[in-house]
């Protein structure tokens, strides 16, 4: 047996097939993470559309008080667009961003609203100081100005609010001591500005007792990724990048199941059917072993053959995107936010997991191309059939879950995905490990014995 | 020694009867010529034997092992090329005759490089076969049937595709093979090939076997063939049998035992032909099949 199997795996490897989808499947991965490496240089910016601003300026009353106020606000946004076009690096717009609003706007204040020329020109000094330190990116001065005011504000305060200042307190001494920058390219300054943008609406929502659902979801939303990004600054760990290897790989069996489906099918669609067409079936059966060892070899051949290819496939995933993208991010963990816990798992045991729960799905394509080898044997009805089977088993699934038909329960694609296991949701269909596994062996069985008793009983033609 | 024995061997296919109760035996030795027309069931036989199809009724014992009961020990040491040699075209041949050797239990390497030897393939076996020539791939079979040391081979036309040179080679060493106590069936379409180096032969017809001889007995059989030169052709006729030829105006070529042709001299004589010339012609193998089977045109 082991003779035969060797046998096999050497056929195998020496076909043109294997390795020109191999070569496909490189391309697709180098491919694959360049555009993940791309991707990261769009920095996305919230344009300012300057010349609307000034036309509303223009037709504004300011006579009227509510015009004025617009008229202040606009004047702000004007100015700070100004600054942040003078300022050209990130860290210096950040800082405009965050600490000069208020100064401008106090500026623009004073000078229309309250008309106290003394009082705008404290401003107008105050701001002139801001921009000297913004000149030297020294966030640090500003970091120090902010943690004096959240201070004060915290012993002035009490309750929800004094919750509030405490939180962005936290956040801003963690900055200071944990010298982050204003700069969307460190990890951990990303995680610090959601937090300090969402604390306070997220503070208000905790100690409201009548959300709306609308609410309700946000709440969820915020609940999620708060939890996410205070993991981030707790751990130091970059969850959230898109473009390094780690991302990849988290959507690795997803993007890749294609290549999984494509060499199960290739491989066990032809095993049996090549023999025939090659005419060397009759030198496998003229040989000092029963017909069923001879397809109990192949079949444990396509069986092994799954979770192997996956592993190769994985290999030369890590390779291609080791080097495109740095092996560095291997080390964190991905996070999951189930239920209101976190659970990390390390990133490769992580993607072992969700191939592993696949597993089930391609040995049943593989063995339905296996069958249809052995009965038809003809390779391209096998590959053509095993494909549409995978097709239907899809829109099945989908028509299962909009529609709850006892025939739907019958079908073996509503059991074989197991990743709901590895991300700790419900089974979609409602089905238990152990109904999955006998559906799925059911199957199995059925084919089997069609395969088997066809291979045993069918004459070699005259040609 | 009955190295195989095919007893009363029956093949149906629906309603229609392929093979009808066909027996014959190889001895240690045998050289055994397996002829028939197309679609005589040569190759269905063979087939039958290896337990490639099916058999409807009778039974197959090679080596003392029914093929049906016992396949594994019936087939253990036979070595066959059915109908054309098959090899996986994108390995070597070296790497065909190792997975063929995978197979058996006991084919180490130094039997490869025998056979290779053997079919004189030592230059080109490490090329893919897809690069191979008809004769080539003719020879790699060979080798393959060969590798474990069969003491029965069944060989399925296998002096197609090779070159006067090759089939002497093969011919020679089939000799070798018989003379070492190798039993072997060998069917093909070129009767005069067979005819040099088999000690027996098969005919089949329709799914049945019409005559299982010695290849001496069929050359000399009772009736043999006698060409002779006349004074007037057209005054003989009538003294002509079913499958007497008028050659030309001066020849006729009738066949008869020894006692038959003096008769037919005497006829002859008495009725005032003038007889020039009387020859005793061998009957090649061809012949003595088309005679056999009725007139069925071999191809």
């Amino acid at each position: 047996m082991i003779r035969l199997m060797k046998n096999e795996v050497i056929k195998l490897l020496k076909k043109k097939s294997f390795y020109i989808v191999t070569l496909i499947f490189a391309f697709f991965c180098i491919l694959t993470n360049v555009v993940y490496k791309v991707l990261d240089d769009f920095t996305r910016e919230e344009e300012v559309d300057i010349q609307e601003i000034e036309s509303e300026n223009e037709e504004l009353d300011l006579t009227v008080n509510e015009d004025l106020l617009i008229y202040v606000e606009n004047l702000t946004t004007l100015k700070m667009e100004e600054l942040k076009n003078e300022y050209s690096s990130n860290n210096q717009k950040y800082l405009i961003e965050q600490y000069l609003y208020s100064t401008i706007y106090h500026l623009y204040e004073s000078t229309y609203i309250l008309k106290d020329l003394e009082l705008a020109q404290e401003y107008e000094l105050e701001l002139d100081q801001d921009l000297h330190y913004v000149a030297l990116d020294n966030y640090e001065y500003f970091l120090n100005e902010r943690i004096d005011y959240l201070e004060s504000r915290v012993s002035a305060t009490t309750g929800i609010e004094q919750e509030r200042y405490k939180k962005l307190l936290d956040l801003a001494i963690y900055r200071l001591e944990e010298q982050v920058p204003y700069n969307s390219e460190n990890y951990l300054h990303n995680s610090l500005l959601f937090l300090e943008e969402n604390t306070v609406e997220y503070v208000n929502l905790l100690h409201d007792d009548d959300l709306t659902s609308e609410e309700e979801a946000r709440m969820d939303y915020l609940n999620e990724q708060m939890t996410l990004h205070e993991y981030v600054i707790e751990h130091q760990e970059d969850i959230f990048n898109t473009s390094d290897l780690r991302a990849v790989l988290i959507n690795f069996s997803g993007e890749f199941g294609l290549f999984i489906l494509i060499y199960v099918i290739m491989i066990a669609g032809s095993i049996v059917s090549e023999e025939y067409t090659r005419g060397t079936i009759k030198s496998m059966f003229t040989k000092p072993y029963k017909r069923r060892t001879i397809l109990t070899s192949k079949l444990l051949v396509v069986i092994l053959f799954v979770p192997v290819i996956m592993l190769f496939m994985s290999l030369i995933e890590i390779l291609i995107g080791g080097i495109i993208l740095g092996f560095d991010s291997l080390s964190v963990p991905v996070v999951l936010y189930i239920h209101d816990t976190l659970i990390t798992y390390p990133v490769l045991g992580y993607l072992a997991s969700l191939l592993l729960s696949g597993i089930a799905m391609y040995l049943v394509i593989g063995i339905v191309a296996f069958m249809i080898s052995t009965i038809t044997l003809s390779t391209s009805a096998a590959i053509t059939i095993s494909f549409l089977f995978y097709l239907l088993a899809n829109v099945i699934s989908n028509l299962a879950l909009a529609y709850d038909l006892p025939i739907f329960k019958c079908f073996v694609s509503l059991y074989w995905d197991f990743s709901y296991l590895v991300n700790h949701v419900a089974q979609p269909f409602d089905a238990s490990i152990l109904t999955s596994i006998l559906v799925i062996a059911i199957y199995l069985v059925i084919m089997l014995c069609l395969t088997y008793v066809t291979f045993i009983k069918k004459d070699v033609k005259n040609v | 020694m009955e190295i195989l024995k095919v007893d009363k061997l029956c093949k149906k296919i629906g309603k229609r009867e392929i093979l009808k109760d066909v027996s014959f035996t190889i001895n240690k030795g045998d050289i055994l010529a397996f002829i028939g027309p197309n679609g005589a069931g040569k190759t269905t036989t063979i087939k039958c034997i290896l337990g490639l199809q099916k058999i409807s009724s009778g039974h197959v014992y090679i080596n003392g092992f029914d093929i049906k009961k016992d396949f594994v020990k019936a087939i253990e040491r036979v070595g066959c090329i059915v109908e054309a040699p098959d090899a996986y075209l994108y390995l070597s041949g070296m790497e065909n005759l190792k997975i063929q050797a995978r197979m058996y239990k006991n084919v180490v390497m130094d039997d490869i490089f025998r056979v290779v030897e053997l079919v004189g393939l030592e230059e080109r076996i490490h090329d893919t076969v897809s690069k191979y020539s008809l004769g080539m791939r003719q020879r790699l079979g060979i080798a393959s049937a060969l590798l474990h040391s069969p003491n029965l081979l069944l060989l399925d036309e296998p002096t197609n595709g090779l070159d006067p040179e090759g089939i002497k080679e093969l011919r020679t060493l089939l000799k070798r093979l018989a003379k070492s106590g190798v039993g072997i069936l060998i069917s093909s379409h070129n009767l005069s090939e067979l005819e040099s180096f088999c000690n027996r032969v098969c005919i089949l017809s329709k799914g049945s076997i019409i005559e299982e001889t010695t290849i001496e007995e069929i050359k000399e059989m009772d009736e043999a063939k006698y060409i002779l030169k006349v004074g007037n052709v057209k005054s003989c006729k009538k003294y002509f049998r079913d499958h007497d030829i008028v050659i030309d105006e001066e020849h006729i070529e009738v066949f008869r035992d020894e006692e038959e042709i003096a008769k037919l001299i005497k006829l002859l004589v008495e009725n005032n032909i003038h007889i020039y010339e009387v020859r005793r012609e061998v009957m090649s193998l061809e012949e003595a099949f088309i005679k056999k089977s009725g007139g069925n045109i071999i191809d």
